[in-house]
């Protein structure tokens, strides 16, 4: 049978195959070639890149080694088109950075590609890319780069690249003075050259067959004169690039792992492993079925003399308590006529908002009688009432088994600001005071130093929060180390106050230590309009007073804040003693969350080390709780008293437990890598700020999630 | 490997000691009833003891109870429960498992499910032109459409539990472009769907209902 009038093809290969006598599925096979990672942990060939993008969103994380480099690099697909890569680096039989008697050099550098063209029926997919685009800019690189498949077992990659790509031994020298800022004078600068290769799907499912011309010739790394600005030599060049062809093999499972085998520059052997995770990766997610929607009778009564009965706000109360504590919410207050009730819920169950607000909505139409009409849900956020949800009764009756449901019912909700309770409204009692603690080993890393790439220190926490009533609580942490890898820390030469290069002291003195122990009291000012009062030791390295003011809409996008703090550095040992140093901090913020995930944070201000700048922060925000992020400060420091870097910077990762286990969770594993730990441009680090603290229960999470509402 | 290691610490910081740990029954459960399954079968392979076979389900049974059930069996994940009819909205009717899963049926056609993982959030109902919704990892509603044609397929002998029933059999073809998959029901004389095998999503797979009463 020919196919050829059929479009499109993939329909052809589904109703071309017959569909078996019992139930039985076909789906449509693949036609194009998943792109793969090369040497420096981004997308390409072995040693060079290519011009696709790896999924929207996926992070990968790649470990490679040939002659003496190591690479070690995370990457991440921050839009379809953009993915942008932090390196580290260990290069043997090196100078730079330190004396020739301790050859090994630790580089950090950052990548941005960017795909121009999508690839079609007849044009390939074309890309541009910055490898290593500040600071030393050892992996200094620009290239233009186009792929192409051909069939779904054949791919050609053909690019041309400047500086270390440029095919020549005119490289760049390397600025040690520049640490920290953008190379922007070389990019796509001085002479250029052609790579490429191609790369053959084979036969045995997930290997790979690659085969590139490299216009690297590794010259930094060869010459026996070090252009380090310092004229220092080595003993021998670090290999022998005798050829500028590579070819190997990759093997990559249907979960994103990879490994590589290459021979390389015929002289060398390499290898690459690596993992991608990927927020949008569906993961078999499980949670008891809700409670299904009581449906009430077509002539249902609408009397509300059930209102009369003595003590039905007690009953009626303990009623819904008993059937959302199923589900880990609580009731905090509840209130209702005969036609409409408001419940204020405190959820330990759900990332999702919109999950709670639905799970509670059920229970109320199974526990209200028939003449309540809607619902308000008011999600409570460390005591805070976040933002009022509206439902109506009707909508949830007859939407739930909609197959358009989910959107309707968003259509008809009405998500507010949250006023206060009305006079005489009592707050459930018996919730406060409440004493909730917990004990649990720890394990922090420290990694990407520039001179110790790894040290694992851990131990065991204690913490307690006393809540003494809504929305005051004092709270504390404590831990003990038991067990330290870097026990020489490593020594500061800021010239700025070291209000966070001391941390290698904190660490060696301290055996019992008091992390953080402080009286905090959040409250509203307005219904858009929040404050936090702070004091006590606020954090691991600075105790004092802070306070923190708030105005963000529930159905806004955007949201203004400010805080004061006035901080004392605290002794080395954790307990409860001071240094010296003390100073007021303080910064305006501003904060913003795109249509399409980002969230964008500028704060202008004094930070700790009595430097005055701003900090930029941009984060792609995922609605099952993933946040991926990057920020940098910029501040009036002295360059040459800040040190290697010049300015502060790092990338930031959140991931909920809830994603990784498959089951609900609020709790989350968050971990930041900064490039360098500096003095200048550091804030007070503290746990509540307040836009995280209400954030998810305000419109843009609720609706990015909303469908959870049925679950 | 990171998802791993995710999992470890995820479990290690969920699993210590804690006056929240009663809170977090969902996680707990569900290590406390693998750790159990593992220690139950090593006990058994120690002793050497047969496992004892349940006493098969008859329709008598089911008559004893008074209660309207369904039988659910999933391929995929090489289970088969009973569930019970629980609530019924404008006509659709959920059934709940023992195990907190639900199904919701419209007539013998599932249109949701809850508890399962990947659930059926809602499905169309009547059109050849079907829509399927489902929740995806970042919790954005997602719909599959497909084109669904029935033709009847014979008389088939099926047993259901103790006893066999002569039953037409309705095959069902839906495709799109990616993809095609085929339904079947067995239905009696008197119009009534005795069974069903109905594909639910692309990670469940098919599910087979038999109506026992």
């Amino acid at each position: 049978m020919k196919t050829f009038f059929c479009k499109p093809a993939l329909f052809c290969c589904a109703s071309a195959i017959a569909i078996g006598v019992g139930p039985s599925t076909v789906d449509a096979q693949q036609t194009t070639m998943s792109p793969s990672l090369g040497m420096y942990g981004t997308t390409g060939l072995i040693d060079m890149p290519s011009a696709e993008s790896q999924p929207d969103a996926e992070l990968t994380t790649s470990l490679s080694s040939f002659s003496d480099f190591t690479r070690g690099t995370f990457t991440f697909q921050i839009t379809p088109r953009l993915s942008g890569s932090f390196r580290y680096a260990k290069l043997g039989n090196w100078a730079i950075g330190g004396p020739i008697t301790s050859p090994s050099y630790f580089d950090r550098s950052f990548d941005f590609q960017y795909r121009l063209v999508n690839e079609r029926d007849y044009i390939p997919a074309v890309a541009v890319g910055l490898r290593d685009f500040m600071g030393t800019g050892l992996y200094s690189g620009q290239y233009l780069v186009a792929s192409k498949n051909l069939g779904s077992k054949l791919k050609l990659t053909a690019g041309l690249g400047w500086g270390r790509l440029s095919d020549t031994t005119n490289v760049t020298a390397i600025d040690t003075t520049l640490g920290g800022s953008p190379n922007i004078g070389s990019w796509f600068r001085g002479p250029v050259g052609g790579f490429g290769g191609i790369e053959w799907e084979m036969p045995v499912e997930g290997l790979r067959l690659k085969a590139e011309y490299s216009s690297d010739h590794y010259v930094l790394e060869n010459e026996l004169l070090t252009r380090d600005g310092q004229n220092r030599t080595r003993p021998n060049a670090t290999f022998d690039r005798k050829s500028p062809i590579n070819l190997g093999l990759d093997y990559r499972t249907k979960r994103g792992m990879q490994v590589g085998v290459y021979y390389l520059y015929g002289s060398e052997v390499g290898i690459n492993f690596s993992t991608a995770l990927n927020p949008k990766r569906n993961n078999r997610f499980v949670d008891r079925a809700p409670t299904p929607i009581h449906q009430r009778d077509a002539n249902y009564s609408k009397s509300t003399e059930w209102t009369q009965i003595a003590g039905i706000q007690e009953k009626a109360r303990e009623q819904l308590d008993a059937e959302l504590k199923k589900d880990q919410i609580r009731v905090e207050s509840l209130h209702f006529n005969g036609v409409h009730a408001e419940v204020r819920i405190t959820n330990r169950k759900y990332k999702a908002v919109a999950n709670a607000v639905g799970r509670t909505a059920r229970a109320m139409a199974k526990v209200f009688p028939d003449s309540v009409e809607s619902f308000t849900i008011v999600p409570m956020d460390n005591g805070l009432a976040a933002s009022a949800i509206t439902l109506n009764r009707h909508d949830l009756e007859t939407l739930k088994n909609h197959v358009n449901g989910a959107s309707l019912l968003a259509a008809r909700a009405d998500i507010s600001d949250a006023s206060a309770l009305p006079a005489g409204v009592e707050s459930v009692s018996g919730l406060y005071p409440k004493l909730t603690w917990g004990i649990a080993p720890f394990v922090e890393l420290k990694v990407f130093d520039s001179t110790d790439p790894f040290a694992v220190s851990g131990g065991i926490r204690a913490n307690a929060k006393y809540q003494v009533s809504r929305g005051f609580s004092i709270s504390g942490s404590a831990s003990k180390r038991l067990l330290k890898s870097d026990t020489i820390p490593s020594p500061s030469f800021s010239g700025l106050p070291h209000v966070r290069t001391d941390v290698g002291q904190y660490n060696l003195q301290t055996n019992i230590g008091i992390d953080k122990l402080s009286a905090d009291y959040v409250f509203k000012l307005a219904p858009a309009v929040y404050g936090r009062l702070s004091a006590g030791y606020l954090e691991s390295m600075f105790g004092g007073v802070s306070a923190e003011v708030l105005w963000k809409q529930a159905d806004k996008n955007w949201g203004l804040g400010a805080e004061v703090n006035y901080v004392k550095q605290r002794e080395f040992d954790r307990l409860l003693g001071f240094q010296n140093y003390a100073i007021a901090t303080g910064h305006v913020s501003a904060y913003y969350e795109t249509k399409n995930g980002f969230e964008l944070q500028v704060d202008v201000g004094r930070y700790l080390a009595g430097d005055i700048g701003a900090t930029v922060s941009i984060d792609r925000s995922f609605d099952n709780g993933w946040r991926v992020g990057a920020y940098a400060t910029i501040t009036d420091a002295d360059p040459a008293l800040f040190g290697e870097g010049r300015f502060d910077k790092g990338v930031r990762l959140e991931i909920p437990i809830g994603w990784a286990l498959g089951t609900p969770s609020q709790s989350s594993v968050k971990t930041s890598l900064k490039s360098l730990t500096r003095d200048g441009g550091q804030r007070l680090s503290i746990e509540n700020r307040l836009y995280g603290t209400i954030r998810d229960s305000h419109t843009r999470k609720i609706s990015g999630a909303w469908g959870r509402i049925w679950q | 490997m990171i998802k791993q290691t995710l999992i470890v610490v995820s479990i290690l910081a969920l699993t210590a000691c804690s006056s929240k740990n009663n809170e977090k029954a969902g996680v707990g459960s569900i290590i406390t009833t693998q750790l159990k399954g593992v220690i139950v079968a090593r006990k058994a392979a120690k002793s050497g003891a047969k496992p004892v076979a349940p006493k098969p389900l008859t329709f008598a049974d089911v008559r004893k109870t008074k209660a309207d059930l369904v039988r659910i069996e999933i391929p995929k994940y090489k289970s088969a429960t009973l569930a019970q009819f629980t609530n019924n909205n404008d006509g659709y009717k959920t059934y709940v498992t023992g195990a907190s899963q639900s199904f919701t049926l419209k007539g013998s056609e599932l249109t949701g499910t809850r508890g399962l993982g990947h659930d059926l959030m809602a499905r169309s109902i009547g059109d050849a032109d079907r829509t399927y919704k489902y929740l995806d990892a970042i919790n954005h509603t997602r719909r599959f459409d497909v084109t669904c044609s029935s033709k009847s397929a014979g008389m088939e002998k099926v047993k259901v539990l103790d006893k066999t029933f002569n039953l037409r059999k309705i095959e069902e073809v839906c495709r799109n472009e990616s993809k095609a998959f085929k339904n079947v029901k067995w239905v009696s004389a008197s119009g009534n769907t005795r069974k069903a095998t109905q594909w639910v999503g692309h990670e469940i797979g098919f599910v087979i209902i038999e109506w026992l009463n």
